[in-house]
């Protein structure tokens, strides 16, 4: 199987009100593909803001042509501001929504589940995640590690 | 009758033809659908000189493309008729009321920063689709193949000279000299992604600045042939100059795309859409122009209700400019002192609108 015919795999993380994306092709991450993130367009107001993210996520899905798409559930549960809480939120399903309009899978995972089938301790998940794929950390790393630990999830479990 | 029906292998499809749009070396028919009742759009192309074209070659790829910033190709058809030699191929499209971007200016409309903003990031939008998910390279984008839909929206239109990317991401140059030709197009006669984004940079400048003056002398052939050689734009610098409110972070996302060398440039749609889509802006609207006294209102989109106006009056032989905030009356800004400019493109002009949007958007 050539390099270009292997499964891939999605993770998004919505972190600081950004989406990021994490990309595996086959068991090995995708890093230079120009997929990284995708930030809200700030001069729109909010229904318009969450349809122009909608198309943008899904364009780069239709590019991608993943098998699944993992969304990242978020580890935090106390201190929110309902600003931010709504913008994740609202971040999140918009994504579910792209991921089904392109007639792709889309799962809810939790940040555990997935460092457990990975192998990697959540708490180091920065240092140990680029370890652990081979791969040297990327810009944005911190909140980007998070969907790469998914994409792995979702890659390692179907290989 | 089913002995008949065996023979019958050309499908007709009731279209009339209204009137044509453009001649030239692509003509542009007005049809109108008997059947259906719908007008569309036939633009027909002769094959010499397209072979390596995705309209020639592909033409099922162009139906494939659907995109809300993207005029859909509805079909692709032989006209009958015409020399076998100089076969040609038609494009048949949706019929768009407001018609290309060219039409509207000519027209005589203009559009404010941030209706060019949000026009550029949809056609942005669909040049991303063309060239990540199909990877096919438009080469010819330029505000008369950018149309206005009704709903506002601004697409992406005439595929008639894509091409497929090669392995190395690029393909030929259209071979012929034109106002939106990235240099590169002549000396290296290759293009790739970042040459429509160039085209895209320059049609961006005439969103926010008004459109280039087509008919120029300057802008004959020879002219810009000789800039483009040289590894110049073939727009003259003149005719690139921002209007004093058109913001800085936003010149510097033109100043990117229009780069003579495409490393300097963006590197694919995605980001040059993500680069725009986060300029700060006011949108200043002028609300009265006289000779020797102009005004302009606006505000920013996350505060509407706070609105500012910037007023420029001729005085001998330069201007005054004034800026003030509307609280419950128009009151001059304390913290922006007055300017006296020469001109109103004096770079003096756009500082001034610039500390306005500094103070707009001052937390």
């Amino acid at each position: 199987m050539s390099n270009s015919d292997k499964l891939v795999h999605v993770g998004i993380n919505v972190a600081s009100g950004t989406t990021y994306i994490g990309v595996m092709r086959g068991t090995e991450p995708l890093v230079d593909d120009g997929a990284d993130r995708i930030r809200p367009n700030a001069q729109l107001d909010h229904a318009a803001r969450f349809e122009d993210f909608r198309a943008r996520l899904g364009q780069e899905l239709r590019r991608l042509q993943p098998r699944v798409v993992g969304i990242a559930r978020t580890r935090k549960y106390g201190n929110w501001t309902m600003a931010n809480a709504s913008t994740r939120f609202g971040l999140e399903a918009v994504a579910m929504i792209a991921a089904e309009q392109e007639g792709l899978e889309c799962r809810l995972i939790t940040q555990e589940e997935a460092a457990k089938s990975v192998e990697v301790p959540i708490p180091r998940l920065s240092e140990a995640l680029p370890k652990r794929l081979g791969m040297e950390q990327t810009p944005h790393w911190n909140d980007r590690a998070v969907a790469f630990l998914v994409a792995a999830h979702l890659a390692l479990g179907s290989s | 009758m089913g002995a008949e029906r065996k023979f019958l292998t050309t499908l007709t499809l009731p279209y009339e033809s209204i009137r044509t749009l453009h001649e030239g070396s692509s003509e542009v028919r007005l049809y109108r659908n008997e059947l259906i009742g719908q007008h569309q759009i036939g633009k027909r192309y002769s094959k010499l000189g397209l072979e390596s074209t995705v309209a020639v070659n592909e033409g099922k790829l162009l139906k494939q493309i659907r995109h809300s910033h993207v005029v859909p190709v509805e079909d692709v058809v032989t006209p009958s008729g015409y020399d076998p030699i100089l076969s040609t191929v038609e494009l048949i499209m949706p019929f768009y009321e407001r018609g290309s971007l060219t039409d509207a200016f000519e027209r005589g409309e203009r559009f404010t920063v941030g209706t060019a903003i949000s026009l550029m990031c949809g056609a942005l939008l669909g040049l991303a689709e063309i060239h990540d998910c199909f990877g096919v390279i438009h080469r010819d984008m330029k505000s008369p193949n950018l149309f206005l839909s009704d709903e506002g929206r601004l697409l992406v239109g005439d595929l008639g000279a894509a091409i497929l990317m090669d392995e190395e991401g690029g393909g030929e140059a259209l071979p012929f000299v034109q106002l939106y030709s990235a240099p590169e197009s002549l000396i290296t006669r290759r293009c790739d992604r970042r040459s429509d984004l160039f085209q895209m940079g320059l049609i961006l400048h005439e969103l926010t600045s008004g459109p280039f003056p087509y008919a120029d002398p300057t802008y004959e052939i020879e002219a810009m042939a000789e800039r483009l050689s040289q590894g110049r734009r073939a727009v003259r610098p003149v005719h690139l100059r921002a209007e004093p409110w058109v913001p800085s972070r936003l010149r510097r996302v033109i100043n990117k795309a229009i780069q003579c060398d495409p490393a300097r440039r963006f590197t694919s749609a995605k980001t040059m859409s993500d680069a725009l889509a986060n300029v700060p802006y006011i949108d200043w609207v002028e609300v009265s122009s006289e000779p020797d006294r102009r005004r302009w209102e606006g505000a920013t989109v996350h505060r509407p209700d706070r609105r500012f106006s910037v007023e420029a009056t001729q005085r001998k032989n330069a201007w005054s400019l004034v800026g003030r905030q509307q609280v419950t009356t128009w009151r001059r800004i304390s913290e922006r002192p007055d300017a006296i400019v020469s001109s109103l493109s004096d770079p003096q002009a756009a500082s001034f609108f610039e500390s306005m949007l500094a103070i707009a958007t001052k937390r």
